[in-house]
Protein backbone atom coordinates (compact mmCIF):
# COMPACT_ATOMS: atom_id res chain seq x y z
CA UNK A 1 0.00 0.00 0.00
CA UNK A 2 2.84 2.30 0.96
CA UNK A 3 4.76 1.33 -2.20
CA UNK A 4 1.71 2.05 -4.33
CA UNK A 5 1.38 5.47 -2.68
CA UNK A 6 5.09 6.27 -3.34
CA UNK A 7 4.79 5.20 -7.00
CA UNK A 8 1.76 7.47 -7.50
CA UNK A 9 3.58 10.35 -5.82
CA UNK A 10 6.64 9.91 -8.10
CA UNK A 11 4.35 9.76 -11.12
CA UNK A 12 2.64 12.99 -10.10
CA UNK A 13 6.02 14.71 -9.69
CA UNK A 14 7.11 13.54 -13.16
CA UNK A 15 3.91 14.83 -14.74
CA UNK A 16 4.27 18.13 -12.90
CA UNK A 17 7.88 18.44 -14.10
CA UNK A 18 6.86 17.76 -17.72
CA UNK A 19 4.08 20.37 -17.43
CA UNK A 20 6.58 22.97 -16.17
CA UNK A 21 8.90 22.18 -19.10
CA UNK A 22 5.98 22.57 -21.52
CA UNK A 23 4.96 25.91 -19.99
CA UNK A 24 8.56 27.15 -20.05
CA UNK A 25 8.94 26.09 -23.70
CA UNK A 26 5.71 27.90 -24.61
CA UNK A 27 6.86 31.06 -22.83
CA UNK A 28 10.25 30.85 -24.58
CA UNK A 29 8.60 30.57 -28.01
CA UNK A 30 6.29 33.55 -27.37
CA UNK A 31 9.14 35.71 -26.01
CA UNK A 32 11.45 34.90 -28.91
CA UNK A 33 8.70 35.72 -31.42
CA UNK A 34 7.96 39.08 -29.78
CA UNK A 35 11.67 39.89 -29.64
CA UNK A 36 11.92 39.31 -33.39
CA UNK A 37 8.99 41.68 -33.98
CA UNK A 38 10.63 44.46 -32.02
CA UNK A 39 13.84 44.32 -34.01
CA UNK A 40 13.14 43.67 -37.68
CA UNK A 41 16.29 42.33 -39.25
CA UNK A 42 15.77 43.75 -42.72
CA UNK A 43 14.37 47.28 -42.25
CA UNK A 44 17.18 48.58 -40.11
CA UNK A 45 18.97 51.92 -40.24
CA UNK A 46 22.26 50.27 -41.23
CA UNK A 47 20.61 48.37 -44.08
CA UNK A 48 18.87 51.53 -45.30
CA UNK A 49 22.07 53.58 -45.16
CA UNK A 50 23.85 50.96 -47.24
CA UNK A 51 20.98 50.92 -49.69
CA UNK A 52 20.77 54.69 -50.11
CA UNK A 53 24.31 55.12 -51.36
CA UNK A 54 23.40 57.72 -53.97
CA UNK A 55 26.46 59.94 -53.74
CA UNK A 56 26.70 59.87 -57.54
CA UNK A 57 23.03 60.83 -57.87
CA UNK A 58 22.94 63.77 -55.49
CA UNK A 59 23.41 66.44 -58.17
CA UNK A 60 20.96 67.67 -60.78
CA UNK A 61 21.60 69.69 -63.91
CA UNK A 62 19.80 72.84 -64.98
CA UNK A 63 20.21 74.50 -68.36
CA UNK A 64 20.85 78.21 -68.12
CA UNK A 65 21.13 79.87 -71.52
CA UNK A 66 21.06 83.56 -70.71
CA UNK A 67 22.00 87.09 -71.71
CA UNK A 68 24.59 89.24 -69.95
CA UNK A 69 24.67 93.03 -70.26
CA UNK A 70 28.08 94.65 -70.49
CA UNK A 71 28.21 98.32 -69.51
CA UNK A 72 30.60 100.92 -70.82
CA UNK A 73 33.63 101.15 -68.53
CA UNK A 74 33.59 104.97 -68.50
CA UNK A 75 29.81 105.46 -68.46
CA UNK A 76 28.08 102.57 -66.63
CA UNK A 77 24.64 103.90 -67.63
CA UNK A 78 25.43 103.02 -71.23
CA UNK A 79 25.36 99.43 -72.49
CA UNK A 80 28.26 98.50 -74.77
CA UNK A 81 26.82 95.15 -75.81
CA UNK A 82 24.62 92.21 -74.90
CA UNK A 83 26.10 88.74 -75.02
CA UNK A 84 24.10 85.53 -75.07
CA UNK A 85 25.63 82.33 -73.70
CA UNK A 86 24.83 78.67 -73.10
CA UNK A 87 25.57 77.36 -69.62
CA UNK A 88 24.92 74.35 -67.40
CA UNK A 89 24.35 74.69 -63.69
CA UNK A 90 24.64 71.86 -61.20
CA UNK A 91 22.61 71.92 -58.00
CA UNK A 92 22.82 69.27 -55.32
CA UNK A 93 23.17 68.34 -51.68
CA UNK A 94 25.96 67.05 -49.48
CA UNK A 95 25.33 63.31 -49.38
CA UNK A 96 27.21 63.00 -46.04
CA UNK A 97 24.56 65.22 -44.41
CA UNK A 98 21.62 63.03 -45.45
CA UNK A 99 19.67 62.24 -42.27
CA UNK A 100 17.75 58.96 -41.95
CA UNK A 101 15.73 57.68 -39.01
CA UNK A 102 13.75 54.46 -38.52
CA UNK A 103 10.95 54.45 -35.95
CA UNK A 104 10.03 50.77 -35.46
CA UNK A 105 7.19 51.55 -33.04
CA UNK A 106 5.36 53.87 -35.45
CA UNK A 107 6.74 51.96 -38.45
CA UNK A 108 7.94 55.15 -40.11
CA UNK A 109 11.16 55.77 -42.05
CA UNK A 110 12.11 59.45 -42.18
CA UNK A 111 14.62 60.85 -44.67
CA UNK A 112 15.72 64.48 -44.37
CA UNK A 113 17.35 65.94 -47.46
CA UNK A 114 20.00 68.57 -46.67
CA UNK A 115 20.01 72.08 -48.09
CA UNK A 116 20.37 72.27 -51.87
CA UNK A 117 23.26 74.36 -53.12
CA UNK A 118 24.67 75.38 -56.51
CA UNK A 119 27.75 73.21 -56.90
CA UNK A 120 29.03 74.04 -60.38
CA UNK A 121 28.53 76.53 -63.20
CA UNK A 122 29.90 75.92 -66.68
CA UNK A 123 29.63 78.41 -69.57
CA UNK A 124 30.33 77.18 -73.11
CA UNK A 125 32.73 79.80 -74.50
CA UNK A 126 31.94 78.70 -78.05
CA UNK A 127 28.30 79.66 -77.64
CA UNK A 128 28.78 83.44 -77.16
CA UNK A 129 26.75 85.65 -79.50
CA UNK A 130 26.57 89.46 -79.48
CA UNK A 131 24.35 92.46 -80.03
CA UNK A 132 26.54 95.57 -80.03
CA UNK A 133 25.07 98.88 -78.89
CA UNK A 134 28.49 100.53 -79.12
CA UNK A 135 30.33 99.32 -82.24
CA UNK A 136 33.66 100.46 -80.75
CA UNK A 137 33.32 97.75 -78.09
CA UNK A 138 33.77 95.08 -80.76
CA UNK A 139 37.50 94.61 -80.26
CA UNK A 140 39.86 91.62 -80.28
CA UNK A 141 39.53 91.31 -76.47
CA UNK A 142 35.75 91.32 -76.43
CA UNK A 143 35.25 87.55 -76.03
CA UNK A 144 37.56 87.41 -72.99
CA UNK A 145 35.64 90.18 -71.24
CA UNK A 146 32.29 88.78 -72.36
CA UNK A 147 33.10 85.30 -71.08
CA UNK A 148 33.87 86.67 -67.61
CA UNK A 149 30.64 88.66 -67.63
CA UNK A 150 28.69 85.54 -68.65
CA UNK A 151 30.14 83.54 -65.73
CA UNK A 152 29.26 86.39 -63.36
CA UNK A 153 25.76 86.61 -64.80
CA UNK A 154 24.93 82.89 -64.66
CA UNK A 155 26.37 82.55 -61.15
CA UNK A 156 24.30 85.46 -59.85
CA UNK A 157 21.11 84.60 -61.71
CA UNK A 158 21.14 80.87 -60.90
CA UNK A 159 21.91 81.46 -57.21
CA UNK A 160 18.85 83.72 -56.99
CA UNK A 161 16.56 81.43 -58.98
CA UNK A 162 14.31 79.55 -56.52
CA UNK A 163 12.98 77.18 -59.19
CA UNK A 164 16.41 75.57 -59.57
CA UNK A 165 16.51 74.67 -55.87
CA UNK A 166 12.88 73.53 -55.76
CA UNK A 167 13.24 71.24 -58.78
CA UNK A 168 16.53 69.81 -57.49
CA UNK A 169 14.90 69.06 -54.13
CA UNK A 170 11.91 67.41 -55.79
CA UNK A 171 14.24 65.28 -57.94
CA UNK A 172 16.21 64.30 -54.81
CA UNK A 173 12.97 63.29 -53.04
CA UNK A 174 11.91 61.19 -56.03
CA UNK A 175 15.30 59.46 -56.11
CA UNK A 176 15.05 58.57 -52.41
CA UNK A 177 11.51 57.30 -52.89
CA UNK A 178 12.58 55.24 -55.91
CA UNK A 179 15.24 53.53 -53.81
CA UNK A 180 13.37 52.93 -50.56
CA UNK A 181 9.66 52.60 -51.41
CA UNK A 182 9.66 49.48 -53.66
CA UNK A 183 12.02 47.68 -51.30
CA UNK A 184 9.91 48.59 -48.28
CA UNK A 185 6.65 47.53 -49.94
CA UNK A 186 8.08 44.08 -50.59
CA UNK A 187 9.54 43.59 -47.11
CA UNK A 188 6.94 45.13 -44.84
CA UNK A 189 3.95 46.98 -46.26
CA UNK A 190 3.11 48.49 -42.88
CA UNK A 191 6.15 50.80 -42.95
CA UNK A 192 5.63 54.33 -44.25
CA UNK A 193 8.18 56.61 -45.86
CA UNK A 194 8.41 60.32 -45.04
CA UNK A 195 10.80 62.47 -47.04
CA UNK A 196 11.39 66.03 -45.87
CA UNK B 1 -1.88 8.73 -15.34
CA UNK B 2 -1.85 7.65 -18.98
CA UNK B 3 -4.48 10.29 -19.68
CA UNK B 4 -2.27 13.03 -18.21
CA UNK B 5 0.79 11.90 -20.15
CA UNK B 6 -1.12 11.75 -23.45
CA UNK B 7 -2.50 15.27 -22.82
CA UNK B 8 1.00 16.58 -22.18
CA UNK B 9 2.30 14.96 -25.37
CA UNK B 10 -0.61 16.40 -27.37
CA UNK B 11 0.14 19.88 -26.06
CA UNK B 12 3.82 19.47 -26.95
CA UNK B 13 3.05 18.32 -30.49
CA UNK B 14 0.56 21.13 -31.02
CA UNK B 15 3.13 23.68 -29.88
CA UNK B 16 5.76 22.37 -32.25
CA UNK B 17 3.27 22.31 -35.13
CA UNK B 18 2.16 25.88 -34.44
CA UNK B 19 5.78 27.02 -34.38
CA UNK B 20 6.57 25.34 -37.71
CA UNK B 21 3.36 26.61 -39.30
CA UNK B 22 4.08 30.22 -38.40
CA UNK B 23 7.62 29.99 -39.73
CA UNK B 24 6.24 28.89 -43.08
CA UNK B 25 3.79 31.81 -43.08
CA UNK B 26 6.59 34.27 -42.28
CA UNK B 27 8.55 33.13 -45.31
CA UNK B 28 7.58 35.44 -48.18
CA UNK B 29 9.22 35.13 -51.54
CA UNK B 30 11.11 38.34 -52.21
CA UNK B 31 12.21 38.66 -55.82
CA UNK B 32 12.55 41.66 -58.16
CA UNK B 33 9.15 42.64 -59.52
CA UNK B 34 8.25 44.26 -62.82
CA UNK B 35 5.62 46.58 -61.24
CA UNK B 36 8.19 47.92 -58.79
CA UNK B 37 10.63 48.57 -61.63
CA UNK B 38 8.00 50.60 -63.48
CA UNK B 39 7.41 52.67 -60.33
CA UNK B 40 11.15 53.25 -60.04
CA UNK B 41 11.33 54.45 -63.65
CA UNK B 42 8.45 56.86 -63.07
CA UNK B 43 10.21 58.29 -60.03
CA UNK B 44 13.50 58.50 -61.92
CA UNK B 45 11.93 61.08 -64.25
CA UNK B 46 13.70 64.41 -63.82
CA UNK B 47 12.24 67.90 -63.98
CA UNK B 48 14.96 70.20 -65.29
CA UNK B 49 14.96 73.96 -64.98
CA UNK B 50 15.47 75.31 -68.47
CA UNK B 51 16.39 78.95 -69.03
CA UNK B 52 16.69 79.84 -72.67
CA UNK B 53 17.16 82.62 -75.21
CA UNK B 54 15.00 82.78 -78.33
CA UNK B 55 16.59 84.77 -81.16
CA UNK B 56 14.48 86.55 -83.75
CA UNK B 57 16.25 87.80 -86.85
CA UNK B 58 14.40 89.00 -89.94
CA UNK B 59 16.54 90.41 -92.73
CA UNK B 60 15.40 93.49 -94.67
CA UNK B 61 12.30 93.76 -92.52
CA UNK B 62 11.61 97.41 -93.29
CA UNK B 63 12.77 100.37 -95.42
CA UNK B 64 13.94 100.43 -99.04
CA UNK B 65 17.26 100.10 -100.87
CA UNK B 66 20.05 101.64 -98.74
CA UNK B 67 17.66 102.30 -95.85
CA UNK B 68 16.65 98.69 -95.33
CA UNK B 69 16.65 97.48 -91.75
CA UNK B 70 16.77 94.02 -90.17
CA UNK B 71 14.48 93.17 -87.30
CA UNK B 72 16.61 91.68 -84.57
CA UNK B 73 15.72 90.92 -80.97
CA UNK B 74 16.29 88.30 -78.28
CA UNK B 75 13.89 86.99 -75.66
CA UNK B 76 14.94 85.41 -72.36
CA UNK B 77 12.49 82.94 -70.84
CA UNK B 78 12.42 79.97 -68.52
CA UNK B 79 10.51 76.73 -68.22
CA UNK B 80 10.64 73.13 -67.11
CA UNK B 81 11.65 70.17 -69.23
CA UNK B 82 10.68 66.71 -68.00
CA UNK B 83 13.09 64.01 -69.10
CA UNK B 84 12.96 60.31 -68.38
CA UNK B 85 12.17 56.89 -69.77
CA UNK B 86 8.74 55.58 -70.73
CA UNK B 87 8.01 53.18 -67.84
CA UNK B 88 5.44 51.25 -69.87
CA UNK B 89 8.23 50.02 -72.16
CA UNK B 90 10.35 48.67 -69.30
CA UNK B 91 10.21 44.91 -69.05
CA UNK B 92 11.79 42.38 -66.71
CA UNK B 93 12.26 38.63 -66.48
CA UNK B 94 13.76 36.67 -63.60
CA UNK B 95 15.26 33.25 -64.33
CA UNK B 96 17.07 31.67 -61.39
CA UNK B 97 19.55 34.37 -60.41
CA UNK B 98 19.62 36.20 -63.75
CA UNK B 99 17.46 39.28 -64.17
CA UNK B 100 16.92 40.48 -67.74
CA UNK B 101 15.79 44.10 -67.94
CA UNK B 102 14.59 45.70 -71.18
CA UNK B 103 15.26 49.41 -71.20
CA UNK B 104 14.00 52.08 -73.63
CA UNK B 105 16.01 55.28 -74.29
CA UNK B 106 15.32 58.46 -72.30
CA UNK B 107 13.24 61.07 -74.05
CA UNK B 108 11.65 64.45 -73.42
CA UNK B 109 8.37 63.63 -71.69
CA UNK B 110 7.17 67.19 -71.20
CA UNK B 111 8.06 70.80 -71.85
CA UNK B 112 6.45 73.89 -70.37
CA UNK B 113 7.39 77.55 -70.70
CA UNK B 114 6.75 79.58 -67.56
CA UNK B 115 4.88 82.57 -68.96
CA UNK B 116 5.53 84.61 -65.83
CA UNK B 117 9.21 84.76 -66.83
CA UNK B 118 8.28 86.74 -69.96
CA UNK B 119 8.31 90.39 -68.96
CA UNK B 120 9.28 93.64 -70.66
CA UNK B 121 12.84 93.06 -69.45
CA UNK B 122 12.93 89.72 -71.26
CA UNK B 123 13.20 91.47 -74.63
CA UNK B 124 16.55 92.76 -75.88
CA UNK B 125 16.08 94.69 -79.12
CA UNK B 126 19.13 95.59 -81.23
CA UNK B 127 19.80 99.32 -81.48
CA UNK B 128 19.40 99.57 -85.28
CA UNK B 129 16.58 97.02 -85.52
CA UNK B 130 13.33 97.62 -87.39
CA UNK B 131 10.43 98.26 -85.06
CA UNK B 132 9.36 95.26 -82.97
CA UNK B 133 5.56 95.02 -82.70
CA UNK B 134 3.28 92.76 -80.64
CA UNK B 135 2.83 90.36 -83.55
CA UNK B 136 6.60 89.83 -83.77
CA UNK B 137 6.78 89.19 -80.04
CA UNK B 138 3.92 86.65 -80.26
CA UNK B 139 5.63 84.88 -83.15
CA UNK B 140 8.92 84.85 -81.24
CA UNK B 141 7.22 83.48 -78.13
CA UNK B 142 5.56 80.71 -80.14
CA UNK B 143 8.92 79.86 -81.62
CA UNK B 144 10.48 79.92 -78.16
CA UNK B 145 8.04 77.26 -76.96
CA UNK B 146 8.79 74.99 -79.92
CA UNK B 147 12.46 75.78 -79.64
CA UNK B 148 12.73 74.72 -75.99
CA UNK B 149 11.60 71.17 -76.80
CA UNK B 150 13.89 71.00 -79.85
CA UNK B 151 16.86 72.27 -77.84
CA UNK B 152 16.18 69.75 -75.07
CA UNK B 153 15.82 66.90 -77.58
CA UNK B 154 19.22 67.79 -79.00
CA UNK B 155 20.81 67.72 -75.54
CA UNK B 156 22.31 64.23 -75.62
CA UNK B 157 24.09 64.76 -72.27
CA UNK B 158 20.78 65.48 -70.54
CA UNK B 159 19.11 62.45 -72.13
CA UNK B 160 22.04 60.17 -71.29
CA UNK B 161 22.06 61.38 -67.70
CA UNK B 162 18.31 60.63 -67.33
CA UNK B 163 18.70 57.12 -68.73
CA UNK B 164 21.72 56.36 -66.57
CA UNK B 165 19.87 57.56 -63.47
CA UNK B 166 16.98 55.19 -64.17
CA UNK B 167 19.37 52.36 -64.96
CA UNK B 168 21.37 52.89 -61.75
CA UNK B 169 18.19 52.93 -59.64
CA UNK B 170 16.99 49.67 -61.25
CA UNK B 171 20.38 48.06 -60.70
CA UNK B 172 20.40 49.16 -57.05
CA UNK B 173 16.90 47.76 -56.56
CA UNK B 174 17.87 44.31 -57.88
CA UNK B 175 21.11 44.27 -55.87
CA UNK B 176 19.34 45.35 -52.67
CA UNK B 177 16.73 42.59 -53.07
CA UNK B 178 19.61 40.17 -53.63
CA UNK B 179 21.50 41.37 -50.57
CA UNK B 180 18.38 40.98 -48.45
CA UNK B 181 17.62 37.43 -49.62
CA UNK B 182 21.23 36.24 -49.79
CA UNK B 183 21.27 35.96 -53.58
CA UNK B 184 23.69 37.42 -56.09
CA UNK B 185 21.71 38.46 -59.11
CA UNK B 186 23.31 38.95 -62.52
CA UNK B 187 21.66 41.72 -64.52
CA UNK B 188 21.40 41.38 -68.27
CA UNK B 189 20.40 44.61 -70.03
CA UNK B 190 18.45 44.59 -73.26
CA UNK B 191 18.49 48.05 -74.83
CA UNK B 192 15.64 49.15 -77.06
CA UNK B 193 16.54 51.26 -80.11
CA UNK B 194 18.44 54.41 -79.10
CA UNK B 195 19.15 53.30 -75.54
CA UNK B 196 22.49 51.56 -76.12
CA UNK B 197 24.32 54.82 -76.89
CA UNK B 198 23.36 56.25 -73.47
CA UNK B 199 23.99 53.19 -71.32
CA UNK B 200 26.19 53.45 -68.27
CA UNK B 201 29.30 51.39 -67.60
CA UNK B 202 28.14 47.98 -66.34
Amino acid sequence: MKKEHKRRKRGKIAVFAVLIVVILAAVAIVVSRNAKKEEPEIISLTALEKMVDVSDMSTFEAIYNGIAEVENAEDPDQIDYYVSYEAKVKAGFDFEKLDMQVDHDRKVITVKIPEIKITDVNVDIGSLDYIFENKKANTENVSEQAYKKCIEDVTKESTEEKAIYELAKQNAKNTMEAIIQPFMEQLDEEYQLQIE
Amino acid sequence: MKKVISTVLLVLMSLSLVACGNKEADKKEIIPQSSQMKSICELATMDCYYHNVAKYNEEDASGIWLWKKDRKFWIEYAGVVTVGIDASLVDMEVKDETVTITLPPAKILGCKVDESTLTEDSFIVAKDSAKVKAEHQTAAFQEAQDNMRKEAEKDTVLLASAQQRAQKLLEDYVNNIGACTGKTYTIKWVYLEGAKENKFKE
